[in-house]
């Protein structure tokens, strides 16, 4: 059963396309994650689902039903949360857990979940750090046991030990049979959590993708500084392309699998090595060759992006 | 809807106390004031002839400004500091109440909750409403108590039909600025839309009363159906005032829910 269904979406603002035709599903109970560069329409994609902005174009249902006409019906199953939380400054966690509660009419899990984040819900949200305001938004954003979780950028400049915390709670919730809708940059964060992920561009969705087909084309960037000479021939795998060449090292550009160039890099005798994910950006390009029409398969591996009648 | 209703309210709690004690202090200034001038009123009288008449009506001055409770404090009190500070709050409840919140972002939080945007729109509007009537009660009928403590005479039905007058200007402003609240995304251009309309309004009755060839102009103004004089002392409110203010009230609300009903809401 499809818990979003988005169909032929159409986003503009005058003459500038935010999202231009977007159609796709998702079913219950996944965690899909929506991946794009900056400026790709995510952002406004999760703005339309919640209905903040008005689609030019296109349909959205939820839970089958239409997201505009039975807005305040679909949101009492919804929990969000974007990555730049805005609260009321003179509030506090508290405050904002019990207005809540009477909006809802219901009592939330809001107390429960702040203290397994060691979060101080007496505190006014003006004088939370950044890292306690996202935890209590995701505070909120869980605590009515939401059966579809909307999340933009959920762990945006948190550090690895609270984003983790995140993930834990998230993880948890899909166990539950939440469905999580979720917009990331993070590859590490995508690779971890997402069952499929959506990849958009100007726009428009380019592919929809299993997580294992975009693990699979996983790219990584090494620096190699050696201790003595190398041979930079020696570098030169299928999979391995050398985007640099220092005075005495090589920045490495690998897809897929690095264990073929770490045997070779272990004949060497090194000072320094770093491996990062390569960025998304990085990936389009390598994959998608900069165009936003959706992509043949490359490589066999991309699923159909399904069709909505 | 009741939540975000006595949210609001109580957020706006201190805000509208200092409203209120500001225009009860200014209030008991004139009223303290008021045997002083009264006692100087023959040579007020004079002075007051020495005046252009055209002057005197665009500043609502005539000998009962210093021979009556009544002509004295819609003269002082409520040709001008009333207005301005029911102007000052209902603005700044508007500007805060929809717009305010599209600029920090905080809507995001009401419109991802089961609520309606009409809902919200009216949850906030009531609130206006019900801070308007605190305010107008406050600041009008603690002219009462007041005078007794001054030992001065004055007539019940006059202050009665001033708070009527003043809810339904007060209700005029409040809508004028809610709309223009669903409409724009800064709170900023509220105030200033809201106030610079306002102003204009102001010049406008002035400059009609003292030009001739462009008295046609007051009818823009909502200064001119605004007559507290006629109010508290002849107990009487002007048939157009009604309309006017109870019409821009009633429209703008209309419109105001229309738009913020239809809007795109981007933080």
């Amino acid at each position: 059963m499809s818990v979003i269904e988005v169909s032929n979406l159409k986003k503009y603002f005058g003459k500038t396309r935010a999202v231009d035709g977007l159609s796709f599903e998702v079913e219950k109970g996944e965690i899909f994650g929506f991946l794009g560069p900056n400026g790709a329409g995510k952002t406004t994609t999760i703005r339309c689902l919640l209905d903040f902005l008005r689609p030019s174009a296109g349909e959205i249902k939820m839970f089958g039903l239409d997201s505009r006409k039975h807005g305040p019906e679909i949101k009492k199953k919804i929990g969000y949360l974007s990555g730049d939380v805005r609260l009321y400054d003179g509030w506090t966690g508290e405050e904002h857990l019990r207005f809540l509660e009477s909006l809802r009419g219901k009592k939330s899990i809001g107390d429960e979940l702040a203290a397994k984040l060691a979060l101080n819900t007496k505190t006014k949200f003006k004088a939370l750090s950044s890292g306690n305001k996202q935890k209590l938004g995701l505070v909120l954003a869980l605590s009515f046991e939401p059966e579809l979780l909307i999340m933009d950028e959920p762990t945006l400049g948190l550090d690895p030990l609270l984003q983790n915390q995140i993930y834990e709670l998230l993880e948890e919730s899909q166990k539950r049979g939440a469905t999580i809708f979720m917009s990331s940059h993070n590859l590490a964060e995508v690779d971890r959590l997402c069952h499929r992920v959506g990849i958009i561009k100007e726009g428009r969705l380019i592919a929809i993708e299993s997580i294992q087909v975009l693990k699979e084309k996983r790219m990584h960037v090494a620096k190699v500084i050696f201790s003595g000479p190398f041979n930079s021939q020696d570098f030169l795998l299928p999979n391995v392309e050398i985007r640099s060449q220092l005075p005495d090292g090589l920045i490495l550009g690998i897809t897929g699998d690095i264990n073929p160039l770490i045997q070779r890099l272990a004949a060497y005798p090194l000072r320094e090595l770093e491996i990062s994910y390569a960025s998304l950006e990085e990936i389009f390009l390598e994959f998608y060759g900069g165009s936003s029409q959706p992509s043949q398969n490359q490589n066999n591996n991309l699923q159909e992006i399904p069709k909505l009648e | 809807m009741l939540t975000v209703f006595l949210r609001i309210l109580k957020d706006r709690r201190m805000v509208t106390l200092v409203y209120c004690l500001a225009s009860v202090l200014l209030l008991w200034m004139y009223i303290a004031l008021f045997p002083s001038f009264k006692e100087q009123s023959a040579a007020m009288e004079q002075m007051i002839k020495n005046y252009p008449e055209s002057f005197l009506k665009a500043f609502n001055f005539d000998i009962k400004s210093f021979t009556t409770l009544e002509g004295f404090l819609s003269t002082e009190q409520f040709s001008f500091m009333w207005p301005l500070l029911a102007i000052l709050s209902m603005v700044g409840f508007a500007g805060s109440a929809l717009a305010g919140e599209v600029e920090k972002g905080t809507i995001e939080v009401l419109l991802s909750e089961p609520l309606s945007r009409l809902k919200l729109y009216l949850s906030r509007y009531l609130a206006g409403l019900l801070i308007l009537i605190f305010f107008v009660v406050i600041s009008i009928f603690s002219a009462i108590p007041l005078a007794r403590l001054y030992d001065i005479s004055f007539s019940t039905d006059g202050f009665m039909a001033l708070a009527l007058l003043c809810f339904i200007f007060g209700w005029a402003i409040l809508s004028l600025a809610m709309f223009f609240s669903s409409v724009f995304s800064d709170k900023g251009k509220v105030f200033f839309l809201s106030g610079g309309l306002l102003v204009v309004m102001y010049v406008l009755n002035i400059v009609s009363a003292l030009k001739e060839n462009l008295a046609d102009l007051k009818y823009f103004s909502f200064f001119y159906y605004f007559n507290p004089t006629n109010a508290l002392y002849h107990h009487q409110i002007d048939h157009w005032a009604y309309l006017v203010f109870l019409g821009v009230a009633l429209v703008l609300m209309i419109f105001g829910a229309i738009w913020f009903i239809r809007r795109d809401i981007a933080t």
